[in-house]
């Protein structure tokens, strides 16, 4: 069942543009919202919750059209990066707010106020004002904050952005508890995919304003639909080229001195763009042995290596010039790859096609 | 070797340039302190002087009027100039601030003016019967006009650095816009709204050219003060100065020990 649904939402808003936004969201559906810094992402939550009016558009949210009803009246929860909590209000005078304003019994809101800290892991802190706990401590006060009042819809506004690594943990996890525990439709603003992956059902991809792809995370980071979602998705080998046609009649783009094969026909002679993942990119350090089928084998050479923790970035230079995470390799000393003559593998199915720009 | 950091030569030279205002505040305190404390007989005659007390009462009370008046009537200004986007607030602004920039007398002549008996607000009121031509209201007023922008402006600051955020999330958590001010915007100002309002007290208690010009009659301390220079010499308005150093010291003091506890929780102190 449909919980919200947006209908063709424009907003001007000076140095950024809503355009156009067409969404639905079921009910109990977890949805990220991803896009980079002043794709509009947070003011598309606030015109979801009445914090901000729309140009053009309908927000139906539990099919109930939205126009001039009051933030108060809708049934939306928000959660910002900052926490915002009640400074001069205890953890759990925050977490009544809401039921105080509903004007439920003392024993009843003392209850709820009671469950939802033991929920979040944050009963000893009940007494404690906001300055005094920590930043993965206040979000979680701030999330069981939103949920006392049983919102319809909740609304994160990048929510571990400013938390340390252990505390971002921390949230996720008691996010995907809530996930599974609780049927409450979520919408989340992100701009990371370890976020998107760990949380999401769906994603959806918004870049200037306008959405530019819904899907699964996966589809999102491995199949994006145009040169900007692979952009901003961090697909490393975005590529233009021509199609030749073999006479197979199998569609090859060329891209410098590589062909490389198309997973579907286009019209010989088209200037396309396609990317690979650096992930889907295997780099072996001798010649393979064995033709796989469906697979390309460019020789390469490698130019640059930077070192993570795990993995190792490197930069190839061949037909074409590929950039391929592995796994830090443990027989290989990290200096003597540089310069290393290597192979660059990868499927014809890893190839994705960008049919728009 | 290392410059130590208690010896830090700029701090050094900005303490200097610094102390000049200081001791001149110093300098001043004590030039009406040491003669008034070396006739102790003499101060103790003029601040029993029922001509002394009823100034000092009516200065007090009318400041406290005038107070209570922009607590009422401007916090809303206040909170709307925080908030609002239009584009008419610039000119809002510039209004609340024009006493700021007017000489006090031209501040007095224009209170004078619309509020006299024959003044086009001064004159419906007397039909009510209030009367502000060398009356109370005609302090009051005067006290309001040249205090307002200390009050607003101390205020509206106090309501910008509550974010919008928490007036955002209190909304959703089905707070209507009053009951979000009022809850969450109200408390987290309390520190600026009692310095807004101590400082438009000293405003008004000290206003002098404004209420004289349309109420040299009841005299209120400043008046009081300006006759005696002007009629019964130094000694006798330096006794009624004294008295009012005191007591405004004195009421400094108080406020301060009354509101310590204010503002704990605000946003720019966590």
């Amino acid at each position: 069942m449909t919980m919200i649904v947006l209908e063709h939402v424009s907003l001007a808003l000076g140095e950024f543009n809503l355009r156009d936004v067409d969404l639905r969201i079921s009910r109990g559906e977890y949805l990220v919202l991803l896009g980079p810094s002043g794709a509009g992402k947070t003011v598309l939550l606030e015109i979801i919750t009445g914090l901000r009016e729309a140009d053009n558009g309908t927000v139906i949210i539990n099919q109930r059209d939205m126009s001039g009803v009051l933030p108060e009246h809708r049934g939306t929860a928000i959660v910002y990066q900052d926490y915002s909590l009640f400074p001069h209000m205890t953890a759990a005078e925050n977490i009544a707010y809401g039921l105080k304003i509903q004007r439920r019994p003392v024993k009843e809101i003392t209850k709820r106020v009671d469950s939802l800290l033991a929920d979040f892991g944050i009963s000893p802190l009940k007494n404690r004002y906001p300055g005094s706990l920590s930043g993965g401590e206040q979000q979680r006060v701030a999330i069981a904050r939103a949920l006392a009042t049983d919102p319809a819809v909740l609304l994160l506004d990048e929510p571990f952005a400013s938390l340390d690594p252990r505390s971002r943990d921390e949230c996720i996890r008691v996010m995907q508890n809530l996930k599974e525990t609780r049927s409450v439709t979520i919408i989340q603003v992100s701009h990371s995919g370890d976020e998107a992956y760990t949380l999401a059902d769906r994603v959806v991809v918004l870049l200037d304003g306008r959405v530019s792809q819904t899907g699964t995370p996966d589809e999102i980071f491995y199949h994006p639909v145009s040169v900007k979602v692979a952009q901003f998705a961090g697909m490393e080998n975005v590529m233009t080229g021509t199609v030749t046609n073999n006479e197979s009649g199998r569609s090859l783009i060329t891209i410098g001195s590589a062909k490389i094969p198309l997973p579907v026909a286009f019209k010989q002679g088209a200037q396309i763009s396609i990317g690979i993942s650096a992930g889907c990119i295997r780099v072996l350090f001798e010649k393979p042995v064995s033709d796989e089928p469906d697979t390309n084998r460019i020789p390469c050479q490698v130019r640059r290596v930077t070192w993570g923790k795990d993995t190792a970035t490197l930069w190839l230079e061949g037909a074409v010039p590929l950039t391929a995470v592995i796994q830090r390799p443990t027989d290989y000393d990290p200096s003597s790859l540089q310069d290393l003559h290597v192979y660059a593998v990868f499927k014809d199915t890893d190839v994705c096609v960008f049919s728009g720009d | 070797m290392a410059t130590s950091i208690r010896y830090d030569s700029c701090m050094m030279a900005f303490w200097l340039a610094g102390s000049v205002a200081i001791i001149i505040t110093i300098l001043a305190l004590l030039s009406i302190a040491v003669p008034e404390l070396s006739d102790l007989s003499h101060l103790a005659s003029v601040a029993t002087e029922s001509g002394v007390i009823e100034a000092i009462l009516l200065t007090m009370v009318a400041a406290l009027v005038a107070v209570l008046f922009l607590v009422i009537f401007c916090t809303p200004l206040a909170y709307v100039l925080a908030r609002s986007t239009t584009r008419w607030k610039g000119i809002v602004e510039n209004l609340v601030d024009i006493p700021l920039v007017l000489p006090h007398t031209v501040a007095g002549l224009m209170v004078y003016l619309l509020f006299m008996s024959r003044g086009p607000l001064g004159a419906p009121l007397r039909g009510v019967g209030i009367v502000f031509e060398d009356a109370f209201f005609g302090i009051v007023v005067a006290m309001i006009f040249v205090s307002s922008p200390y009050y607003i402006n101390a205020v509206r600051e106090g309501f910008e650095k509550v974010p919008v955020h928490l007036e955002n999330v209190a909304r959703t958590l089905g707070a209507s816009r009053f009951y979000a001010f009022r809850s969450i915007t109200l408390p987290m100002s309390t520190r600026h709204l009692l310095s807004g309002s101590f400082l438009a007290w000293g405003r008004a208690v000290g206003e002098f050219a404004a209420v004289v010009m349309i109420a040299y009659f009841p005299m209120v301390v400043s008046t009081l003060i300006y006759q005696r220079f002007t009629t019964g010499g130094l000694a006798e308005s330096r006794s009624v100065a004294f008295i009012m150093i005191i007591i405004c010291i004195a009421v400094f003091i108080v406020f301060r020990w009354l509101t310590r506890a204010a503002g704990r929780h605000d946003h720019d102190r966590a």
